[in-house]
């Protein structure tokens, strides 16, 4: 594992210092090929089934001692293979999608990703994950690379991350210790425990985009596809995946935090499908589905006690296959942003339906799958909802009446062998597992999608499609910025004039000032060159001397 | 005779070089300033040496008496004179006038003042008083020659001659009591009797001329008025040796003569030095003329000075000393850095004709700011060496209520020390300034090297000073 | 006798008579003062050779005062100067001299008063490097007042018409509390009857009286240097109103000497007069974070930005040291080495930005897309700056805050407010630098820093992610 990050440290380093005028998709490919071949090692070591201890000693001191730990064992690499997975996928994307202009630079931020990632799965300490927490929004920052998307994305994620640097300081501070192991001994030696689980909550809300805090992934719809796939599956999200596992055992300090963030998790999953039903803009429909599917994941993970692994490869795994979808018919319609403008589709690429179908339904398995733990209602609801969107969608590109222009129906094209690719691996890595367990309600769940895709129930929300207010409302960030930025610019300004100018400005330094000219004026007035005056000071001074003689008695 | 005659060599020296002056003067067609200022320097030089070697010894003991600490500051007296008549010299040559007078008048400044530092006998004292103010009188009357400096002048020799007055009148009334001019009879009498009221009026009409010529608040007013107006050399003599004098003579007499009267006078001083202060510090604020300006900030000093001085205790004597150094070395600074303030032969005395004058004489700048922050009592120049003494005396007497009238009055001078700083370094230059003479920059030279081993090596003063103060300690 | 070559006192040393080089130094045929400038670096590069030597011969982990000198400066009364120095003083020393080389970057093509800007910054220069190897309350206190007057004369030479204003601002502030420090000096001698060195003013002991004076005394002064409401005033009035790199950099070093005041006078033990004292101050210490960082969001002039995010660090660590907590000290001395190389790099280069700007009159939207180096080292030192993991900053203030926020929730609440804003307002500056939709700059028109000096920044970034990775590298054996 330590040599792994090594090698993907240097060579993501190298190609993200390295300005070639030349050779951009050629760095690109290498960068490729050596994360293939060190996904390739250690999935033997995987496979071979030895643990491997790698942890030193970073910090000695007597105030803080920091050990870095990358030991590899099988739950590490259950957790760290996904990421390793779609960052893979999306290297090949990015070498090969025209729509993709740094390759080189793409490719090497996904590696140094990749370590930062890896540290933060294998990491026992508070510190080192804060500290991967933190590259990983560094480097998610430069993978954005449209100003307006990283402004939020940054600043979300820099409270987040401060948030979480105030959860570990108070731990650290009360229970002395960094280990995670030790965590839960904060519910005996910690104080404040209300405010470090809110605090906590609030941290993984920002990371993982919930409710409230989902502006920052919607700015992210610039971007193009593939970075946003990223984006939203092995960045700043995952890292509020990880944080939301390691800090666990923090969260049931106090009475308020789970159910927080479970009615946050239930509020995600319902502005998803909002999104995904509502909106027009073919990318945040995407970003909606990534909601859903974290809704649905946290929702087992707290509700159900999933297992952590089910639940990141059901979000990773399952969202990005479905945002591979979507990529599709954008990349078919010639980059057309709007489903509404899209139609009739079928006529000219059956065989990408066909592949968006099975997808569809692989997905569908695996989401039946991974929530085993869960209520069978429960995931009957979940496979329904993802058919009924996924109609909804779908039939409006496929099947619906077309309002695309004729050049893009001309030149409707099917899905690119990368796009194949990338589609196989990850539809083969949901469906295979199991494949014969839920036969039967996946041939329930074809039928509904048929049937969906002919009678279409939600056919009214398209009428939103048109609707300007309901595609460009940003009620939080309007709220945001009525509840707290503009209370906090108004005080600034009220403090600056009340506190600097009048209080200081007016009153102290001028009242001093008064003071010292009206001394001045008095005193120099004294300075007159007159012998008469003088004479007036000689007589004082004699005065002075015998009124201190007679008050001493003499 | 001639045993007495050579104990008083110092003065001696010093009262032969008038005659050569003035025989110069007569027969010699190619003199200037310089022959006077060699016929001085010799003259001064001869007189401190043999100062130094007869220093306990006193021609005529029952009129002068010298000691370690009347020679310490004769010789002071001698060598600050020495340092005036050198840089004096430059302005004589520099504006072609006669320097004859000048030096003659200096020359005899210095004798008066030496032998009233020594004396020890009233009527020695308010005769060399009188000389000395008169001398100065003469002085001042070398500078300009209008209406208004003329008027001044007038009034400080009513004043001179005033004090004078006041100073044999009280000596005869101590004369007409005790049946002494003495000192030690004077001394030994109010050891055994009680202060009356005319005693008192007596004792004032002594330390009052004295603190004139000291020129503390509210008594500064000629010393001044003069300081504005007269020529640079005479306002340098003003500023310096009389000081010196007047305060050898002050502590002498109310240490060894008058410490009886202590409950009269320690308080009368302390109100006068923090007037001073105030009266220095405020006043400076608003001046433009330079040479007042400094004049100001003279007269802080000297309340800082007493103030330091004024438990009369062997700590008062050293800190206050110790101040007094630092303050003459200063000023003398200060006035060697206005002999480099000349623009087109004529010497600038406004603050606004130096405005900028760093852009074409930073050293110069720089040196006076160097003199401005050892007024300031800041480190790490000599006068915080002074400060730090006098403060830290007063702490020991627990007299807290000065030290804390004295920071006020020191952060309002620092808005007179600023605004000249502000004037030279941050203002735009008005004027063009001649080439400084080298002679300047030694002497600016050699006063910053006193500061450095002053400041470096403080045991210098404080310690090897301290022996030769003891016939005032206690 | 003082050892003429004894290492702490050529380090005061070599500065001032780089100052005298300096003084001395010809101005070139066209009028540059390039020599002065070359000079000045030597100086302070010699210096920096000289602290590395230092650390070399301490011992890092011990506690204490090391390297002491002693020079009986008099004898009536009787007063040692002593130096000395501890890891504390040394990375605060090492930090300035490296800020200080920033700073001389960034107005190396700035010729106005270049000669007398480094004169007096080397003098500035050398006395702080006198402040922070004193090891008594005699050196302290005239180390501590002679840096006052270097900066007043840069303060002078380089303001705008409303420099009468704030520099009497700043002589009412400082003055004042020089004098009382003075004060309080000479108060605490007596009261010891003796001598007292700095690591004896842990364990004093005074009475009720006098302590309650003496701790005023020593409050006042040292807050004043420190920009803690209302004493802030001066350092605010300056920085906006001085577009000067290093005229900033100076003043905004003025603070420490403040803050380190407070890490060598407050005993160990606090005696109950102090806390009540601790008390006030920590309440308008919180206050005064709170109402800089809101102003600094609101402001639109950046050098505020940077003053405010300044601010707010200075009281953080003020807040730290009143808790006489040793872990705390020693993660703010790291802290410290990151945080002045951080601003002093913002300031420099924001500088740079402006200068630019108003030379072409262009906007400064977008800016930093024109020059990709100047970006680069900007974009480096504000995320540095906001605490992400790129420097010392990162785990120090971790220790400090999980201390704090231990101590006293509230106040640590506050704290963590102040820096998220002052944090958010540096990082939409940054934004706004970079906005390439709003840029209306060519690439060519603004004019990028040579590669010299980007390699020396890219150094300076290697210095303080080093600083993260490994504290106290360049100690050789640490």
């Amino acid at each position: 594992m330590i040599n792994s990050i090594l090698i993907l440290a240097i060579c993501g380093s190298f190609g993200s210092i390295l300005i070639p005028k030349r050779g951009n998709r050629m760095i690109g490919m290498l960068s490729f090929l050596i994360t293939a071949a060190v996904f390739f090692i250690l999935s033997k070591n995987y496979l071979s089934g030895t643990d491997q201890i790698h942890a030193f000693s970073w910090l000695k001191y007597m105030s803080l001692q920091v050990d870095i730990d990358l030991s590899a064992n099988a739950r590490s690499y259950n957790r760290v293979f996904p990421v390793y997975v779609l960052s893979l996928l999306s290297m090949l994307i990015a070498n090969f999608n025209p729509e993709e202009n740094k390759k080189q630079r793409f490719c090497s931020l996904v590696m140094l990703n990749i370590c930062a990632i890896t540290g933060a799965v294998c990491a026992v300490n508070l510190l080192q994950l804060l500290i991967c927490s933190c590259l990983i929004t560094v480097l998610g920052f430069c993978t954005i690379d449209d100003m307006d998307a990283r402004k939020k994305y940054a600043f979300y994620n820099l409270l987040s991350d401060l948030s979480l640097f105030s959860v570990c300081s108070l731990a650290y501070g009360y229970i002395g210790s960094l280990e995670f192991s030790a965590l839960p001994k904060f519910d005996k030696l910690g104080a404040h425990r209300d405010l470090v689980a809110v605090l906590l909550a609030f941290s993984v809300c920002l990371k993982l985009g919930l409710f409230m805090f989902h502006n920052q992934l919607y700015d992210l719809s610039v971007l193009n596809f593939n970075r946003l796939s990223y984006v939203l599956f092995c960045s700043a999200p995952f890292a509020g995946l990880i944080i939301l596992y390691k800090f666990y055992p923090l969260m049931s300090v106090s009475d308020y935090a789970e159910p927080l963030l479970k009615i946050m998790t239930i509020l995600t999953l319902l502005c998803g499908i909002y999104t995904t039903l509502v909106i027009d803009n073919i990318k945040e429909k995407a970003i909606g589905f990534a909601q859903i599917l974290t809704g649905i994941g946290l929702m087992n993970l707290l509700f159900f006690s999933a297992k952590f692994e089910t639940v990141e490869q059901l979000i990773l795994f399952g969202g990005y296959l479905f945002v591979l979808n979507l990529f599709f018919v954008y990349h078919a319609s010639s980059h057309e942003m709007k489903v509404s403008q899209m139609g009739g589709f079928i006529s000219g690429t059956k065989f990408g339906f066909g592949i968006i179908t099975v997808s569809l339904f692989a997905l569908v398995h695996y989401i039946l799958i991974t929530q085993a733990s869960a209520p069978y209602v429960i995931s009957i609801i979940s496979a329904g909802i993802l058919i009924l969107i996924s109609s909804h969608i779908f039939r409006q590109i496929f099947f619906g009446t077309s309002h695309a222009d004729e050049r893009i129906m001309a030149l409707l094209k099917n899905p690119t062998w990368y796009m194949l690719i990338s589609l196989i691996v990850i539809g083969g890595l949901l469906g295979y597992p199991e494949y014969q367990k839920y036969q039967n309600e996946l041939l329930v769940g074809f039928l509904l999608f048929i049937l969906f895709l002919f009678f279409y129930p939600l056919r009214r929300l398209e009428q939103a499609y048109a609707n300007e207010k309901i595609q460009e409302s940003d009620v939080f960030e309007s709220i945001f910025d009525f509840l707290i930025i503009t209370p906090l610019t108004i005080l600034g300004r009220i403090l600056w004039l009340l506190v600097d100018f009048i209080l200081i400005e007016r009153t102290l330094i001028n009242s001093i000032s008064k003071t010292t000219a009206f001394l001045i004026n008095n005193v120099t007035k004294l300075n007159v060159y007159s012998g008469v005056r003088y004479f007036m000071y000689v007589i004082l001074s004699v005065a002075l001397i015998f009124l201190i003689a007679v008050l001493r008695g003499k | 005779m001639f045993v007495q005659m050579v104990a008083q060599s110092p003065e001696i020296f010093l009262l032969m070089g008038l005659p050569i002056m003035f025989l110069l003067n007569k027969y010699r067609k190619n003199k200037t300033s310089k022959t006077f200022y060699s016929v001085s320097k010799i003259m001064l030089l001869f007189s401190i040496l043999s100062g130094i070697i007869f220093y306990n010894r006193s021609g005529y003991a029952e009129y002068v008496q010298n000691n370690t600490y009347t020679t310490l500051y004769k010789i002071f007296v001698q060598i600050f004179g020495l340092g005036i008549f050198f840089l004096s010299c430059k302005w004589f040559l520099n504006k072609n006038r006669s320097s004859l007078q000048y030096y003659a008048y200096g020359t005899g400044l210095i004798v008066s003042l030496m032998i009233l530092i020594s004396s020890v006998h009233f009527l020695v004292l308010s005769g060399a008083y009188f000389i000395s103010s008169l001398l100065i009188y003469y002085l001042m009357r070398l500078s300009s020659e209008d209406y208004e400096y003329e008027m001044g002048n007038r009034r400080y020799f009513v004043f001179m001659f005033m004090f004078s007055l006041m100073i044999l009148l009280s000596g005869l009334w101590f004369y007409h009591k005790i049946g002494s001019w003495e000192y030690a009879k004077i001394a030994a009498y109010y050891a055994k009797h009680a202060w009356n009221r005319a005693d008192i009026m007596a004792f004032a009409g002594i330390l009052l001329p004295l603190l004139y010529m000291l020129g503390i608040a509210p008594l500064h007013f000629n010393r001044i008025e003069q300081s504005g107006l007269s020529i640079l050399p005479v306002g340098m003599i003003n500023q310096i040796l009389p000081v010196i004098g007047a305060y050898a003579v002050i502590l002498n007499l109310l240490i060894n003569v008058f410490s009886t009267a202590s409950s009269i006078y320690v308080p009368f001083l302390r109100i006068l030095s923090i007037v001073s202060l105030f009266w220095g510090a405020i006043s400076a604020t608003k001046e433009d003329n330079l040479r007042r300006l400094f004049g100001y900030c003279c007269l802080y000093s000297v309340g800082f000075i007493m103030l330091g001085l004024l438990p009369f205790n062997n700590n008062g004597i050293t800190s206050s000393f110790v101040y007094l150094i630092a303050y003459l070395l200063t000023i003398f600074g200060v006035y060697s850095v206005f002999f480099a303030f000349k623009s087109n032969g004529e010497y600038v005395s406004s603050l606004q004709d130096i405005s900028g004058i760093f852009s074409q004489k930073p050293y110069v700048s720089v040196l006076l700011t160097a003199f401005i922050v050892s007024f300031a009592g800041s480190p790490p120049m000599l006068g915080f060496l002074g400060k730090l003494q006098s403060v830290e005396n007063m702490i020991r007497e627990q007299d807290y209520w000065s030290i804390g009238l004295a920071m006020l009055a020191l952060l309002l001078l620092l808005n007179a020390f600023f605004r000249v700083i502000r004037v030279m370094f941050f203002e735009i230059r008005t004027k063009n300034f001649d080439r400084t003479d080298r002679g300047i920059y030694f002497c600016l030279f050699l006063n910053m090297i006193f500061f450095l081993v002053g400041v470096l090596n403080p045991a210098l003063f404080i310690e090897q000073f301290e022996t030769l103060l003891q016939p005032i300690m206690r | 006798m003082l050892n003429t070559f004894s290492i702490l006192s050529l380090i005061i040393v070599i500065p001032f008579l780089g100052m005298l080089f300096t003084l001395f130094a010809k101005e070139a045929e066209d009028g540059s003062t390039r020599n002065a400038c070359s000079v000045a670096v030597f100086a302070v590069i010699a210096n920096i050779i000289m602290i590395l030597r230092i650390f070399m011969l301490i011992e890092v982990y011990q506690p204490g005062i090391q390297l002491v000198e002693t020079y009986n400066w008099m004898k009536n009364p009787d007063i040692n100067i002593v130096f000395g120095v501890d890891v504390l003083s040394l990375m605060l020393l090492l930090a300035i001299h490296i800020a200080f080389i920033i700073g001389f970057i960034g107005v190396r093509n700035n010729m106005e008063h270049q000669k007398s800007l480094m004169v007096w910054s080397l003098l500035f220069l050398s006395m702080i490097t006198g402040f922070f190897v004193s090891a008594d309350i005699f050196s302290f206190y005239i180390f501590f007042e002679a840096t006052l007057l270097p900066l007043f004369m840069i303060l002078g030479m380089f303001g705008d018409i409303k420099r009468r204003e704030y520099i009497n601002r700043f002589l009412l502030y400082n003055m004042l509390g020089a004098v009382i420090f003075f004060v309080a000096t000479l108060l605490l001698f007596n009261y010891q009857h003796g001598m007292l060195e700095l690591q004896q003013l842990g364990n004093m002991k005074l009475n009720d009286k006098m302590e309650y004076f003496i701790w005023a005394a020593i409050f006042i002064s040292l807050l004043s240097r420190i920009p803690v409401w209302p004493f802030h005033y001066w350092i605010s009035s300056v920085n906006s109103s001085i577009r000067h790199p290093m005229v900033f950099l100076i003043s905004m070093i003025l603070p420490l000497t403040g803050i380190y005041g407070f890490v060598r006078f407050l005993p160990k033990s606090l005696p109950s007069i102090m806390s009540n004292y601790i008390f006030i101050l920590q309440i308008i210490g919180i206050v005064t974070m709170l109402f800089i960082a809101l102003i600094g969001l609101i402001n639109k002039d950046r050098q505020y930005k940077i003053f405010s995010y300044i601010t707010v660090y200075y009281i953080m660590y003020l807040l730290g040291i009143l808790t006489r907590n040793e872990v705390i000290l020693l993660n703010i001395a790291f802290s410290f080495f990151s945080y002045l190389i951080i601003v002093a790099s913002l300031e420099v280069f924001s500088h740079y930005i402006s200068r630019e700007q108003s030379q072409q009159g262009i906007m400064d939207d977008g800016i930093l897309c024109a020059c990709p180096k100047i970006s680069i080292i900007y974009a480096f030192m504000t995320l540095a700056a906001v605490g992400l993991p790129l420097s010392s900053l990162f785990l120090n203030n971790f220790l400090i805050l999980s201390d704090l926020l231990a101590v006293n929730i509230k106040m640590g609440i506050i704290m963590l407010l102040s820096l998220v804003i002052v944090s958010s307002s540096l990082l939409r500056e940054l934004f706004r630098l970079r906005d390439i939709e709003k840029c209306g700059v060519e690439m060519h028109q603004v004019e990028d820093i040579n590669k010299g000096i980007f390699i020396f920044m890219l150094f300076i970034c290697f210095i303080l992610l080093m600083s993260f990775v490994k504290p106290l590298w360049f100690v050789l054996g640490a």
